[in-house]
């Protein structure tokens, strides 16, 4: 068996070590925010759950001039807040589901609620710690559905604010 | 001239078919009971996939709390106060034609299991729901009934 040197030993190392280097990339993680975003059911609605949708475009530009889908790496729950200015509040709501769809991609479920507290203007959501939301954010567009759990039969629309952050890897 | 005619045709039609497809695949809208008879799946459309949650529970609470059932057996621990009833259990089926609808998801929430699913009208008011691990062959099929007919 032929022995190497140990400066071909230490080049060929070197070598390798950055090839590995090379195919890793940087890694930059950074958080994505979706805010102010009205979510609605449109009534009449019933006891029970109902669906609060809307659909907001993704803009990776936001994050990084050279983000692309390509370069989506993991993309995980940071935080769900809504907002509401109505006088109830969520005293109609006993729980909240948070999920996340598209068309080009499988829905995730985002974050959970349950109960929710009476007498607030302000919920939040526990994000689900292993949902990887990586193939939604390669879409253009996400749709955010939030099922509310009514305790009773409602005329008007169910209209809350929401405030999404995501904590995005990208890979260069 | 005869090939722009053509192409004129197939511009008119295609959206005609298009919408007839997707009037086709909104016929698995509505409220449906498994052969169990434990619960009532309400599927929807969201965007242009259909998705199926729990409405209604013959046992809403869990025996052993009192309290309404949670989706205790879910392997994300930070999910397991997720109540059944609302719990969207059918997930991302497409229309691919013929009565059926593919690429979708079941979860089984006595064991927190996801399985590949495909779901076939045999009738207007029947369904084949079809779980499966990997290849379709390996899998059970489940018959559900619509709840409330659709007027014809």
């Amino acid at each position: 068996m032929k022995i190497l040197s140990p400066n071909k030993s230490l080049f060929i190392l070197a070598t390798a070590l950055a090839l590995f280097t090379a195919s890793c990339g940087t890694v930059t993680t950074k958080t994505y925010t979706i805010d102010d975003v009205t979510m609605v059911a449109e009534g009449p609605l019933f006891d029970g759950s109902n669906t609060l949708q809307a659909t907001v475009p993704i803009d990776l530009k936001n994050l990084e001039a050279w983000a692309t889908p390509e370069n989506v790496e993991k993309v995980t729950v940071k935080s769900i807040t809504f907002t509401t200015t109505d006088s109830i509040g969520f005293d109609r709501i006993r729980s909240v589901i948070f999920q996340v769809a598209a068309d080009g991609a499988q829905m995730q479920q985002a974050a959970v609620l349950n109960p929710v507290p009476t007498g607030v203007s302000s919920i939040t959501l526990n994000p689900a710690l292993d949902a990887d939301l990586k193939d939604l954010f390669k879409q253009s567009a996400l749709i955010l559905v939030a099922d509310a759990d009514l305790n009773g039969d409602m005329d008007g629309n169910l209209e809350y604010k929401a405030k999404i952050e995501f904590e995005v890897s990208l890979k260069d | 001239m005869k090939k722009s005619l053509l192409f004129l045709l197939i511009a008119l039609i295609a959206p005609v078919l298009s919408f007839a497809q997707a009037a086709e695949g909104d016929k698995l809208i509505g409220v449906w009971e498994p052969s169990h008879g434990k619960a009532r799946v309400k599927i929807e459309k969201i965007g242009t996939k259909y998705y199926g949650k729990i409405v209604w529970l013959k046992e809403p609470n869990d025996p052993e709390t009192k309290q309404p059932k949670l989706d205790k057996n879910n392997t994300d621990a930070s999910q397991r106060t997720v109540p059944l009833k609302g719990y969207r259990l059918l997930k991302d089926f497409v229309y691919t034609g013929k009565g059926e609808w593919t690429e979708g998801t079941i979860y089984d929430p006595e064991n927190g299991n996801t399985y590949k699913c495909i779901i076939k009208m045999k009738d207007d008011n029947t369904l084949d729901i079809r779980g499966y691990i990997g290849v379709e062959a390996l899998g059970r099929t489940d018959v559900w009934k619509r709840l409330a007919v659709t007027s014809k």
